[in-house]
Order: structure tokens, then sequence, then C-alpha cells
């Protein structure tokens, strides 16, 4: 399988006057089309920076990055944000759906964000929402929905754009056990179909989901 | 439109914040929309005939003599409409009041004397029956008369009125026309009837406004060579040194208010602009509030402008609820400044929300909106937004964000000093106008206006008794303590002046005769209106028995400017020939000075002569009360009524309220300015408090530690006050050193105050730091009274 991800040297750290506070040390990861990767590691292991930097979120980084086969380092930021809407989706632990926005609304917006028709999101949308059996709530508000139909929800939005690359961060963090078991049967759905996962999880029983895990400590790789 | 319909929703679902915003975005609107349909009815859409741009007003004037603009005489009109190809017709313009005779007795109106082309010029032909024909405005010919439509419906109910006859000053009229509704141009007018004047009219008296419309292809420019050369063809008048020139008439009609106007816009545009500062500080907290969803958005790949989208369509949505609001606001306060101050505007300007008025006021409502907007866009696509996307992230302003509002507070803040600097100057000025030393005493004093009209009236002995007969009855009334009249009242609207020579100047007058006012006066005038007789005597109480024996009382600006440290007593005074002796007077006594035209102008020579000797019809009777003058009225009317019932009443009214006329102006850019300025500072105080209410909140948590540390609650409250005063104090010296600029541009608008003025900068920063005290007060105490163990766990 080809590379989808390639990090080398990648380091983070922020700076308050004379004191640079390292976060990421010199990460060096390949991730090939297809996995499904599970980052571990305890809080302030530098897991949700490294999901950020993968998320092209953040691209103030030292070393390099080659995503689907284009270097990140010194992108510029429109192409940055090109190449981050062809090939990435975000899962939430919050879900993180707009409040002001129906079930819907929701799917549609980053398809907003393409450059695609109306009639053709519409469509998406419809399918989307097929798919995920959520028909009947299609006009209902998230604040309408429980956390685990709101998580469902936000897995449809991250991959209703067809993204190559799916990052969740926890994203059965705030749900009971069944739902998240539900939604960790969705994305092994969804890797079978071919979409590379990448998942910060605490939990060993989902990342068993996955195939491959990356330990964090201190911001490096432990491993 | 799926982004206008969420940014509905979402603002529907925070309807607090987006009633204030409309409501401060319809308080400005909706003052721009007042003051620019002002705007636009009196400098822009002019006035309400065809071309307007093409009438002229037609002036004279005399350089050398510091004559800068003055009427025209009837020949001088008559060679100008002969003579000039740059015009398709010249008007005279001779308004003046007549008497109407009606079954309850004499009625005083408003007549104006025009040409007959007139309504030809105007382009405007009575909206029924006709207008003057050629050969009516000239000697012998029948007299005729049209009516406004305004008169006509009010005096006669609208009903058929041509062909029937109406006797103006004791001559019959036949009404031929009534002239289109609001036409009212130059002046508003009862009536319109030919000005005819005799074949020997005299060059030198000056009393005629002529008015013009250019010839097609002609421009001003050529009208003012054109005149100017008549002029030089007139070999008495190129002696005298006068020229003739013209003025569009929409910016003479407009004249007075031109300048109040302009500094009204300026004003409300401040208040516009300080309502666009306040917009954008509360977009600026409620994106920070959103700032997840910014972060959520880009999350999704949304570009820049697809994060400044939700943004913009609130802007737009907020605009469009404030331009409603604001034209609702807008009609309302037009209606009040309408019922406020009538006599501010012309008669013929009649201000409506006409559609660029509603264009205007749409595009203050979207660029207000959208400018905050833009600030808050700006902020929100530069926040990084990884940090609203982790777990239990506040929704707190960014220090760059916090700054911003920190900047629109001193930036509302300067401007509302601006205002209330400009506000306090017109006060000032207002007050001083209104509080000057005039020269004579008006409290307790009433003034009676009447014409003496018709026959009855005719000649200079029967003026006199019926003036002598009505002194005496008026003097007889319960709680008048004297009486006396004269023919021009201080501050009345009318003045004269004559041309006049002295006997021991013989070189002065035959090339640059001195021009001075004149006045009839009653004996006892001088007394009557608390005038200090500084030399001399009052005028004989009888007529001069020997017309050499004329008497004149002149006042010290006379003496001061003919007889520089002399006294003027015994001089002799003469008019027209030298040598005719009938012609002149001797100078019996100086008064002290009076406003006499104007509350800004300082006093002009002046010469008072026995209303005995001289007899116009128009008497002003004046009336010193020990009463409220206003509670002799009726009783003043019936006694004239009861004397001389021929006699038409103009009006019986205190000489305040006749000072209170002259105040009008003044007044209304006071009230205004002060209304706007007051708006002004509320808005840049909710500011202050949007932004201390703010600062506390973010800073509960430094409050909660500080208080554990031992703070004391007046020391947390001193730390939130100094904070906001801090603000303020940048906001008045930015606004003190603004407001000193733009008080320059006041200029001519003030009196007796300078736009460095110390105590009114000294006033508005009282009110300044009191008004901001107040914003503190409530989010200071809010941090002073914060619970220090409620307030640590906040994180």
């Amino acid at each position: 399988m080809a590379d989808l991800i390639k990090l080398e040297n990648v380091e983070k750290r922020y700076v308050n006057g004379a004191v640079s506070t390292w976060v990421l040390r010199r990460i060096s990861l390949t991730v090939e089309e297809g996995e499904f990767v599970t980052i571990m590691g305890p809080s302030g292991a530098g897991k949700s920076t490294l999901l950020a930097i993968l998320g092209l979120l953040d691209a103030e980084f030292d070393g390099s990055y080659t995503l689907d086969g284009t270097a990140i380092h010194g992108l510029k930021p429109k192409l940055r944000g090109e190449l981050a809407k062809r090939t990435i989706g975000f899962v939430f632990q919050q879900y993180h759906l707009l409040d002001d926005l129906t079930v819907a609304e929701n799917l549609e917006l980053p398809l907003s964000y393409r450059d695609m028709k109306g009639d053709e999101r519409k469509g998406l949308v419809a399918d989307t929402l097929d798919r995920f059996q959520i028909v009947g709530k299609k006009d209902l508000f998230p604040r309408q929905l429980s956390g685990g139909q709101q998580q469902l929800v936000g897995v449809a939005r991250a991959v209703i754009a067809k993204p190559k690359l799916l990052l969740a961060d926890e994203p059965t963090g705030n749900l009971h056990s069944e739902q998240g078991a539900e939604i960790m049967e969705l994305f092994k759905e969804l890797n079978r179909q071919g979409t590379t996962i990448i998942q910060i999880t605490h939990s060993k029983e989902n990342a068993a989901y996955g195939n491959r895990v990356v330990r964090l400590k201190d911001g490096w790789i432990a491993d | 439109m799926s982004e206008l319909r969420q940014a509905l929703r979402r603002l529907g679902r925070s309807p607090g914040f987006a009633l204030l915003a409309v409501a401060m975005l319809g308080l400005g609107v909706g003052t721009n929309t007042a003051v620019f349909s002002l705007v636009n009815t009196l400098l822009l859409r002019g006035l309400p005939v065809p071309a307007p741009g093409d009438l002229l007003s037609l002036f004279q004037s005399n350089p050398k003599r510091g004559v800068e603009r003055d009427v025209t005489s009837v020949p001088n009109f008559r060679d100008w409409r002969d003579q000039s190809t740059c015009f398709t017709h010249v008007s005279a313009v001779d308004p003046g009041q007549a008497t109407l005779a009606t079954p309850e007795g004499p009625e005083v109106l408003a007549i104006t004397g025009v040409s007959a082309s007139f309504f030809d010029l105007l382009g405007v032909p009575p909206v029924a029956g006709r207008g003057f024909r050629k050969g009516e405005d000239e000697e012998g010919a029948p007299l005729t008369a049209i009516l406004s439509h305004r008169f006509w419906q009010s005096r006669f109910g609208g009903r058929p009125m041509l062909g029937s006859p109406i006797t103006l000053d004791g001559r019959p009229f036949t009404v031929i026309g009534i002239a289109k509704e609001g036409l009212e141009v130059p002046v508003a007018t009862d009536v319109y009837v030919p000005a005819i004047y005799p074949a020997d009219s005299q060059r030198g008296a000056l009393f005629l406004p002529v008015i013009a419309r250019l010839a097609k292809g002609k421009t001003l420019a050529d009208a003012r060579t054109q005149l100017a050369a008549i002029m030089e063809r007139i070999p008495s008048e190129k002696e005298r040194g006068w020229t003739a020139s013209a003025v569009p008439l929409a910016e003479d009609a407009v004249s007075d208010q031109r300048m109040s106007l302009l500094l009204l816009q300026g004003a409300v545009l401040l208040v516009l602009l300080i309502v666009a500062a306040n917009l954008a500080a509360l977009l600026l907290a409620r994106a920070a509030r959103k700032t997840r969803d910014g972060a959520v958005r880009a999350a999704l790949g949304a570009s820049r402008m697809d994060l400044a989208a939700p943004l913009l369509a609130e802007g737009v949505v907020l605009a469009l609820g404030g331009w409603l609001f604001g034209l609702l606001l807008g009609r309302a306060f037009l209606a009040v400044l309408l019922v406020a101050s009538p006599a501010a505007l012309p008669a013929w300007a009649r201000p409506v929300l006409d559609g660029r008025v509603l264009l205007v006021s749409l595009g203050a409502a979207l660029g207000t909106a959208l400018l905050a907007s833009l600030v808050a866009i700006g902020q929100k696509v530069r926040s990084v937004p990884i940090e609203a996307l982790r777990e239990g992230s506040r929704a707190t302003p960014s220090r760059g964000s916090r700054r911003a509002q920190a900047v629109f507070v001193v930036l509302e803040l300067t401007l509302s000093v601006a205002l209330l600097g400009l506000a306090g100057l017109t006060l000032r000025t207002l007050s001083n106008l209104a509080t000057q030393n005039l020269g004579f005493e008006s409290r307790t004093l009433l003034v009676a206006n009447l014409l003496l009209p018709g026959a009855e009236f005719e000649t200079p002995g029967a003026r006199r008794s019926a003036v002598q007969a009505l002194t005496e009855r008026l003097s007889g009334l319960p709680g008048v303590t004297s009486v006396s009249g004269t023919t021009t009242l201080p501050l009345g609207g009318n003045y004269n002046d004559t041309v006049f020579g002295l006997e021991d100047r013989p070189d002065a007058p035959a090339t640059e005769p001195n021009v001075t006012g004149v006045d009839q006066v009653l004996p006892g005038y001088f007394e009557t209106m608390g005038m200090a007789l500084r030399e001399g005597r009052d005028l004989s109480p009888r007529s001069a028995p020997d017309p050499r024996a004329s008497e004149v009382v002149v006042n010290q600006a006379f003496e001061r400017r003919y007889f520089p440290g002399a006294s003027a007593l015994g001089k002799r005074v003469f008019f027209g020939p030298r040598a005719d002796p009938r012609r002149a007077a001797t100078i019996v006594g100086v008064v002290s000075d009076v406003k006499r035209e104007s509350l800004r102008r300082s006093e002009r020579p002046q010469l008072y002569f026995s209303y005995l000797d001289i007899t116009p019809r128009r008497m002003t009777f004046v009336l010193r009360t020990a009463l409220t003058p206003g509670e002799l009225s009726s009783q003043v009317r019936a006694a004239i009524r009861e004397v001389a019932p021929a006699a038409a009443i103009t009006s019986v009214t205190p000489m305040d309220s006749v000072l209170g006329d002259n105040l009008t102006l003044p007044r209304f850019l006071a009230g205004l300015l002060t209304f706007f300025a007051v708006t002004a500072l509320v808005l840049a105080a909710l500011g202050l408090f949007g932004v201390l209410s703010t600062v506390v909140a973010q800073r509960t948590n430094e409050i909660g530690v500080r208080l554990a540390l031992g703070a004391k609650p007046g020391d947390v409250f001193r730390l939130v006050t100094g904070q906001g005063l801090g603000l303020a104090a940048a906001g008045l010296a930015l606004g003190v050193g603004l407001s000193l600029g733009l008080g320059r541009l006041l200029g001519g608008l003030l009196y007796g105050v300078s736009a460095t003025d110390p105590t009114n900068l000294a006033s508005v920063a009282a009110v300044l730091f009191t008004v901001a005290s107040l914003a503190c007060i409530l989010p200071a105490r809010r941090a002073a009274s914060l619970d220090p163990v409620a307030a640590l766990r906040e994180e």
C-alpha cells in the first residue's frame, strides 16, 4: 500500500518569552492508505497536537510532513486548505455540531465549502442520511438528539465528502459503552471500505478496533 | 439565501443581542434619515419647480462701500429685464403686507408683488385659472390677484373663487388663479398681485428683490458678466460704484440653514460611527463566544470567505432590521423636528422620505453593520481555531479582540466628547444670544403691529390722529405704565435704510452717500423701550411746525462713526438735494445702541425721526406693563378695534416672543446637537459598560486570587473603575483635540464663545467623567462583591 502520511522529525513547541515548551519531539511516523491507527498516551503527551498537525489545522511545526504525496511544510495556506478539504474528515469528542443548524444542514456544511452545486449537495446529504439511518432526524437540531445520535451525525458529517483520511479525537469519550461500540463498529466498517483512520483514545477496547497503536509520552513516540 | 436564513435563525436564538444591535442601528440610521431628509429637501432636491438650478437671484453690490449684496431699484430691474439676453424671464418679487376686507374687519395678509412673467419663470402655472398676462403689471391695468393654495384653502375653504372680487388695502382685485399647492417660492405668501411701479421710480431706492431664469445654453457666469455690463452702461450707477451679479436662487433660499444642516449631518454621521464602533464591540464579544463554531467550520474545510459569510449574513440581517427600525424612528424624529421648529425651514421645504433618502438610509444601515461585521471577521479569521476544539476550552475573547473592544470604546468616547463639545458651544451661543444686552428691556414689553389701510387713513393727518388716539386709549389700559410706537421694531424683521448727508461735511455725500438705518418713532419711545438717552433730549411731542425745524435723534454708533470724539448734538442731517432745507433735520439727542436687525449683528448707525413728521401706514405700538405682557393681549386688541376699527391688527405679542423668533435657528441647532451628543454619550457609556463587564467576566479567576490574597472589595472596585476611567481619559484627550478642530468649522454659527473656550471643555470633561463613572459602577460592584471561593473555582 502507498504511504498516505509520512512524518519525519516533526517537532512542536510553544515559546513564551525566553521559555520554550516542547509538545512534540522528533516524531517520525508513516501511515499507509487503509490503515486504522490508534494514538494513545497520557494527558499532555501531545496526542491532540499531533492530530491537529495531521489534520492540517496547525502548520506551525518543524520537520517534514507529507500527506497523500504533497509536502505540507512551506505549503501556502490556501493550498493547504484545499488539500485538507480533499483529503481529511474530522470527528470530535464533543461532536462539535453547530447548534443553530439542523442535522441536514450540519451534514451539508462541509459540502458547501467544496464548490459543489446545490442539487448535488442535497442528493449527497439525502444519501448519507439514508446510509446512517438518520433520515427521520434530518430536521432536528443537535440539542434534540442524544449524545450517541449527535456523534453519529458527527461521523456522517466527517465522511460525507468522502475523505481518504478520517481523524477522530476521542470519538467515544462522551458516550456510554454501548453507543461507543456502535461508533467503533461504524469506524471499522468505514475502514473496511477503504478510509484510512487515525483515532486518539484512552480506551484499549477502542484501540482494538484498529490495526496499529502509536504511543506518545511527553511528546515523544514511546515505542 | 440559506446563509441569510441561518443568520436569521442564529440571531433569533440571541434575541437580546439582536434587539440591542437593531435598536442601536435604528437610532443611528433614524437620526441620519431625519437629518438627511432635511439636507435632501433643502440642499439636494432644491426648489419645487422644474429645472430649479436655472433660477437665479439677481442683486447689486457696491464693493467700495462694503455692500456685498443688496436688492435693487425699479429702474435697474427694468434695465436688467429689458437688456439681458441670458434670461428667459426676469421678475420682481416684492413681499409685503396688505389688508383684506372681510365682514369681520380688515385681515392682514402676506402679499407678494410679482411681474406678469412670474409663473412662467417658475414653470409652475396656477392649478386653477391662469397666471398674470403681459401688461397686467403695468400702471392702469385692471387689478388681478392669484391666491396661494394654502390661503385659498384656509381662508375660503377651497370654494370656487375664480372671477371673484377681493378687496386688498381698500382696492378691488379680481381673483384670476390659484397657485399650485406648496409652491411658496421664493417666499411664502397668501396672495400674489402684479408688481406695479410708477414710471418715474428712483434709481437710488433699493427695495426690490429680483429673480430670473437662465435661458438654455447660458450659464451663471454669462449672467454675471452681462448684469455687470448692463450696470456699467448706467452712468449714475457706475459713478456711485454699484455693480450687479447673481447667485443660484436655491442657494440663496437656504443660505441661513446651509451651514447648520451640514453641521447636523456631520454630527449624525459621528453618531453613526459610534453605533458602528459599538456594534463592532458587540459583534466581537459575540464572535468570541462563537469561537468554537468558527473552529469547527475551519476544521470542516471552510476558507476565510466561508468563515466570513455567516458574520456578513448576520450583518446584512441586522442592517435590514436596523434600517426598517431606523425609518420608523427617522419619520418620528422628522415629525418632532417639524413640530418643534416649523419656522426653521423655508415654507416650500417639505421633507419627505423619498427614494433617495430611503437609499441613503439603507446604505447607512448596510455600511454601518458591514463595517462592524468586517471588524469581527478580521478577528475571527485571524484567530487559530485549534484551542476552541479542545475539551473544556472556554469561549473567551483573545487579547487582540479585547484590545480591539477597548479601542472601539475609546473611539466612541472620543466622538462623544467632540459632539458634546460642539453641543456645548451651540448651547453657549444660544445662551449668549438670548441673554445679551439688547440695548432695551424686552421683559414686560408688549408689541402690537398694525396697518392703517384704505381711504380712512389716506392722509398723514388721518394717520397721525389715529395713532395719537390709539396711544391715549392704550395708555389708559390697566397695568400699562407707558405706551409709544415705532415703524420698525428692533428684531421685528423690518428695517429701513436711508441715504443721507451731513451739513458740516460737504465733501462726503457727493460721491459716497452714507447709508444709515432709519426709523419713525412716537414720543416717549426711548423711555418705553428702556433705551438710555445719552445726550440731549427726546423728540418733540408735537409735529414740527416748520419743516426746517425737523428733529432727529441718532444712536451712539452714528455719533461714533460720523462724529468721532465729538458730540453730534446740533448737527444737521439732510436727505436728497442738499439745497432743499425741507429735507434736513437737526440732531437733538443721542440714544444707546440697540440690536435692530439681528441678534448677532453689531448695531449700525441709526436715525430716529418723529412719526408725527413722517407717517407711514405701518405702526408698531410698544406697551410697558406691570403685568405679564401676554395677559394684556386681548384688551389691547379690543382697545384698537374700539378706537380704530378700520385698522388691521397684524399681531399682538410679548416682545420676548419676538426675540424667540430670532432664536429659532440657533435653538434648532443647539437642541438637535445636544440631542445627538447625549445619544452619542449614552451609546459610548453602553460600550464602556459592555467592555468592563466582559473584562470582569474574564478576570473572575484573577479577582478571586486577589481577594484570596487579601485585597479588599474597595481595591477591586478601584481596579475596575480605574480601567474604565482610563479609557474615558483617553477618549477625553482625543475628543478634545477633535472638538477643537471641528469647533473651528462652526465659525459664523458661534456667538460670544470661541471653539477653545476652557469653560466649555471643562464642562464636557465633567459630563464625560460623570457618565463614565456611572457606566463603571455596575461592573465594578459586581467584581467587588465576588465570592473568592466561587471565583477561584472558575477556570
